[in-house]
């Protein structure tokens, strides 16, 4: 699975613009962990090999345990493993990223809001938007893993 | 259908920010007819209706022909675009669906005959922007521009 072509070197601009939007998200109010669990399980839907990579590391390195973060996949299986509005979130972030399929329907809005305030809400949405452009730019191209680099094969 | 929420109004930083990938896109020297011909195939594989609302005029102002224009959702079957354009929609479409979770080889190839590397690129780079805009304008239920 060789990397096709490096749009981070290709095409910088662009690559800047959308992590000026990452930045916004960041600073946003909403926590880290749970950005990160949603950027996680929205890669895992399209299947960013990069992005699973950075994104568990994210994790891991903010204290997130690993016997949690191998069952994100499972969310809805796993009681109260992941709070309520991890649960939410991780809800939200499905139906957003398979737009396509759902149209995001009213039930999914109307969970979503009575966890989320309007601007967090907007917020999600703007992160789960965004990763679901990351993860087309990292598929599309077969951006390599940094795992992958780390192990030298 | 009442709209739900407005990224506009309640994140207005976020929206400057997303609106910035826009105009980078704008000005990445791509044919903007075809960069509109792309945002509409994009906005209706995903079903947004704001978006293909918007995008048509846009398609029409930056050149599109009207056959052009209304068969973009057949655009398979439809003697109407050019091998670059029918390149560009193959990769649009693959890149969106991301079917079996990947973009196959054989749609890299048909894009690559077509499209220099840094073309491709910015290519994706649009395909990316339209997809955040669909899912922002379908989850806050924005209704279109009439």
């Amino acid at each position: 699975m060789n990397e096709r072509l490096d749009y981070t070197k290709i095409s910088p601009g662009g690559v800047k613009a959308f992590g000026s939007v990452y930045g916004y998200i960041m600073q946003s109010g909403l926590d880290e962990v749970l950005l990160d669990l949603v950027y996680l399980r929205v890669s895992q839907i399209n299947g960013c090999a990069y992005c699973l990579d950075m994104h568990t590391g994210d994790l891991i390195k903010k204290g997130v345990k690993v016997e949690k973060l191998s069952l994100v996949q499972v969310w809805q299986e796993v009681g109260n493993l992941f709070s309520d509005r991890e649960r939410a979130a991780l809800a939200w972030a499905e139906t957003v990223t398979r737009v396509a399929q759902t149209g995001v329907p009213d039930v999914e809005f109307e969970a979503a809001s009575h966890i989320f305030d309007e601007k967090e809400l907007a917020d999600l949405t703007m992160a789960i938007s965004l990763m679901n452009a990351y993860n087309r730019l990292a598929i599309s191209f077969r951006r390599t893993p940094e795992a992958v680099l780390a192990a030298k094969y | 259908m009442e709209q739900r929420f407005d990224i506009t109004q309640l994140i207005p930083e976020g929206y400057k920010a997303m609106y910035a990938v826009h105009t980078y896109v704008q000005g990445t020297g791509l044919d903007l007819g075809l960069l509109e011909l792309v945002r509409l195939r994009v906005s209706q594989a995903n079903g947004c209706g704001f978006c293909v609302a918007m995008h048509i005029p846009l398609a029409r102002k930056y050149g599109l022909t009207e056959h052009q224009i209304n068969l973009v959702a057949t655009w398979k079957e439809s003697p109407v675009f050019s091998a670059r354009e029918r390149a560009a929609l193959a990769w649009a479409d693959a890149v969106t669906a991301l079917a079996g979770q990947e973009v196959p080889d054989t749609v890299y190839e048909q894009v690559k005959a077509e499209f220099n590397p840094e073309e491709i690129a910015k290519l994706t780079l649009c395909i990316g922007e339209i997809n955040t805009w669909n899912r922002l304008m379908i989850a806050s239920r924005t209704p279109p521009a009439l």
